[in-house]
C-alpha cells in the first residue's frame, strides 16, 4: 500500500533524530508566542487571563479552520486563495436555504424548518467548490494558484449574485449557537478548531492521504511513476479544504448573527500567514498541524494585544506584516539555507 | 460577391447600427458606489434607479468595487467609463486622494462629475452631495451625551476603512462634540469594513477597558458588530451604543434595546438628487452648487417606524 510513498519520502526526509526535527520545527515559534504572552501581559493589565485567552481563541477559530485546510494544502505545494470566498458562499447557501420569512423575505428558506440540514448543506457547497478547484488542478493541468484565483472571484460574485448582495439577517437563532455558544467557559468555536486540527493532525499523519501530501510535494513525479493515482488525492485535498471552509462559514453565521456575502475578504493570506509562521514551507513537502496551530495564536494574540495597548489598525497590521518576514526569514536560518 | 448576400450584409449592418443610433441620443449616467453590495449602497442605488426609470432618455448603470478597500478597482471603473464617454458620473471614492487623480481624467474627457457621501481631497468635482459628515459626527456625539446623562467614562470609537475622508470627518465631529464633557475618548479602531473582526475588536476593548461606558460606530458594519460584543459580553443596554445609518440589521437591534441610537444619513437623496443634477449638468449645461447637504436625523426607538416605511 503505502510502501511506495514511504520510500519516496524517505528519501527526502534529512537523517537526524526525530525528537531533534520536532524540536528544532516547534521550539522557535512556540518560544516567540510565550514570549508575546509575556510582554503583553507585563504592559496590558487584564491581558493574562484564561477567559481573554478563551476569548481569542474564539476569535481566530475562522481563520484558524481555513488554515488547517491551507497547511494540508500547501504541504502538497498547493495553494488555495478561494478559501475567503468559499467561506462567504457556503454561509450564503446555507442562509438562504433557512431564512425565515421576515422582511425583505417574503416565503421562508427551503430548509427553514430544518435549519441545522441547511448548515450541513452550506458545508457541502464549500466542499463541491472545493471539488470544482481540485477537478480543473488536476484535469487542465493548470497551477492551483491560477485556478483558485479565479474560484476567489467566481464564489464571491455568487455570493454576491445570489444574496442581491444584501447580508441575510433573517435567521433562525437556534443555529448561531455554533459561532457564539459556549460549553461551560469554552466557546464552542474553539472546541471546533481543536477537534478539525486533531482530525487533520491523524489524517497527516497517519492515513495513506497524509504521507501522499507530503510525498506529492517533496517529489510530483515520483508518485506519479510510483502508479499511484495522483490526482484522485490532490482532488480530495482541496476537497477537505472546502468542507473546512463550509464549517468556518456557519461559525461565521452565529459569531455575526447574518450571513455576509462580503464576509472573509483576504482571510485567504491571514491563513498563509499562519501556516508559514508556524514553519510550513510554500515549496510542498513541510509543515504540521502543531505549527500551524501556534502560527494562529501568535497571529491572535498579536492582534488582541494590540488592541489591549490602543495601537492603531494601521500599526497592528504594519507589526503583523513584519513578523510573518521575521517568522520565514528565522525558519530559513535553522534551515541552514 | 453575389447580390443578394451584399444587399442582406445592407441590411444586417443597419439593424445593427439603428439601436446604436438610438441610444446615441439618450443621456448615459452612472453611478459609482465604494462596494457592489451591502445595505447602504443597495439603497443609493434603488432610489437612483427608481429615479432613472422616470426620466424617458436616461440610461443609469450602477457599479463599485469588489470592497470599500479596492482603491485600483474603483480607478479601473472610472476609466472604463471615460472609454464609454458617458455623460455624467456621481462617485463615492474609497480613498479621496487616489481618485482625486481619477476623476481629473474624467472631467478633462469632458464627462460631468460629482461626488456623492464621501468627497475627493481635490475638490474639483461639480459638486458633493452627501451628508456633512462632521456634522453627522457630532450629532452622534451630542445623542451620546444626553443618553449617558451623568454618566461618566470611556467612550470607544469603532470606524470602518481606514483613509476614508467620511469617516475621518466623523471621528473628528464626534470627538469635537466631547469636548470638555469629562468622558475620555480611547483611540479609534477600525473593523477594516469586515464585521466579524469588528466583533473581535469591541470584544478586547470590553475586557481591556471595563470602565468603557458608550460605543460610537460610524459605519454599518461596525454597527452590528460591536452589538453582537456587547451582547455576548452581556452587557447590551448597559453600555449606550450609538450607531450610523438606517439598516434592517440596526433597526433590529435598536427594536431589541442594544442600539440607543442611529445616524440616519440620506443615501436615497444621494441617489436622487446626484442623477437630477448631472442630467441638467449635462443636457442644459446648468451651473451645479458645490456643496449640497443631505442632512441626518437622529432615529430612536420610538421615531424609527418613520424611517422604514
Amino acid at each position: 500500500m503505502s510502501s511506495a510513498a514511504r520510500a519516496i519520502t524517505g528519501e527526502l526526509t534529512p537523517r537526524r533524530p526525530q525528537w531533534l526535527t520536532i524540536f528544532l520545527d516547534r521550539f522557535l515559534s512556540g518560544a516567540a508566542l510565550i514570549v508575546l504572552i509575556a510582554v503583553f501581559s507585563i504592559l496590558a493589565p487584564g491581558f493574562f487571563s484564561v477567559s481573554n485567552f478563551l476569548s481569542i481563541a474564539n476569535q481566530v477559530s475562522i481563520v484558524g479552520i481555513i488554515a488547517i485546510g491551507m497547511t494540508l494544502v500547501i504541504v502538497t505545494s498547493g495553494i488555495d486563495l478561494s478559501v475567503g470566498s468559499l467561506v462567504a458562499f457556503s454561509a450564503c447557501v446555507a442562509a438562504l436555504l433557512m431564512h425565515t420569512n421576515d422582511p425583505p423575505f417574503e416565503q421562508p428558506g427551503l430548509l427553514a424548518g430544518m435549519p441545522w440540514l441547511a448548515l450541513v448543506a452550506g458545508v457541502l457547497a464549500g466542499g463541491a467548490l472545493g471539488w470544482v478547484n481540485g477537478v480543473l488542478i488536476t484535469r487542465l493541468g493548470i497551477t492551483p494558484f491560477i485556478i483558485t484565483l479565479g474560484m476567489m472571484s467566481i464564489a464571491r460574485g455568487a455570493s454576491l449574485v445570489m444574496t442581491e448582495e444584501q447580508p441575510v439577517n433573517a435567521l433562525p437563532e437556534s443555529v448561531f449557537v455554533v459561532g457564539n455558544g459556549s460549553l461551560g467557559p469554552v466557546p464552542i468555536p474553539a472546541i471546533i478548531l481543536l477537534a478539525l486540527a486533531a482530525i487533520m493532525a491523524v489524517i497527516l499523519s497517519r492515513t495513506r492521504l497524509g504521507r501522499y501530501a507530503y510525498a506529492l510535494g517533496s517529489n510530483e513525479e515520483a508518485v506519479r511513476l510510483s502508479g499511484v493515482n495522483a490526482d484522485a488525492y490532490k482532488t480530495w485535498i482541496y476537497v477537505i479544504m472546502g468542507l473546512l471552509c463550509g464549517v468556518a462559514g456557519a461559525i461565521s453565521i452565529g459569531r455575526v448573527s447574518s450571513a455576509e456575502p462580503n464576509a472573509a475578504l483576504g482571510y485567504e493570506l491571514d491563513a498563509i500567514a499562519a501556516v508559514v509562521i508556524g514553519g510550513a514551507s510554500l515549496m510542498g513537502g513541510r509543515g504540521t498541524i502543531v505549527g500551524t496551530l501556534l502560527g494562529i495564536a501568535i497571529m491572535g494574540v498579536l492582534r488582541s494585544g494590540l488592541v489591549f495597548l490602543n495601537v492603531s489598525t494601521a500599526w497592528q497590521q504594519l507589526v503583523i506584516g513584519g513578523v510573518v518576514i521575521l517568522a520565514v526569514w528565522i525558519d530559513q536560518l535553522r534551515q541552514g539555507r | 460577391m453575389s447580390k443578394t448576400l451584399r444587399l442582406g450584409l445592407a441590411l444586417s449592418l443597419a439593424a445593427v447600427m439603428l439601436p446604436a443610433q438610438a441610444l446615441a441620443k439618450t443621456v448615459q449616467l452612472a453611478i459609482v458606489g465604494k462596494a457592489q453590495g451591502g445595505e447602504y449602497w443597495v439603497q443609493v442605488r434603488s432610489a437612483a434607479e427608481a429615479k432613472a426609470r422616470t426620466m424617458k432618455d436616461v440610461q443609469f448603470v450602477y457599479q463599485g468595487p469588489r470592497s470599500e478597500r479596492d482603491t485600483q478597482g474603483q480607478i479601473s471603473i472610472i476609466e472604463n467609463l471615460i472609454q464609454k464617454k458617458v455623460d455624467g458620473i456621481a462617485l463615492s471614492p474609497v480613498e479621496s486622494k487616489a481618485l482625486g487623480k481619477t476623476v481629473k481624467k474624467a472631467l478633462d474627457a469632458g464627462i460631468k462629475v460629482v461626488t456623492i457621501d464621501s468627497d475627493t481631497d481635490a475638490k474639483d468635482r461639480l459638486s458633493y452631495i452627501g451628508t456633512d459628515n462632521v456634522a453627522a459626527g457630532k450629532a452622534a456625539g451630542e445623542t451620546l451625551k444626553k443618553l449617558l446623562g451623568a454618566k461618566k467614562g470611556e467612550v470607544a470609537i469603532m470606524t470602518g476603512p481606514i483613509g476614508a475622508q467620511n469617516l475621518r470627518q466623523r471621528v473628528e465631529g464626534f470627538k469635537k462634540a466631547l469636548e470638555g464633557s469629562g468622558l475620555t475618548v480611547l483611540k479609534e479602531q477600525s473593523d477594516l469594513g469586515d464585521k466579524a473582526r469588528a466583533v473581535s475588536v469591541a470584544e478586547d476593548t470590553l475586557r481591556s477597558h471595563p470602565n468603557v461606558v458608550a460605543f460610537f460606530a460610524d459605519t454599518a458594519i461596525g454597527g452590528p458588530g460591536v452589538a453582537q460584543a456587547l451582547k455576548s459580553a452581556k452587557k447590551n443596554g448597559q453600555v449606550v451604543l450609538v450607531g450610523m445609518d438606517v439598516t434592517p440589521a440596526l433597526v433590529k437591534l435598536l427594536n431589541d434595546g442594544t442600539v440607543n441610537a442611529l445616524i440616519a444619513q440620506r443615501p436615497d437623496k444621494m441617489g436622487e438628487l446626484s442623477l437630477q443634477m448631472l442630467y441638467d449638468a449635462a443636457t442644459k449645461g446648468a451651473k451645479l452648487s458645490p456643496l449640497v447637504d443631505t442632512g441626518v436625523e437622529v432615529v430612536t426607538k420610538t421615531n424609527v417606524a418613520k424611517f422604514t416605511k
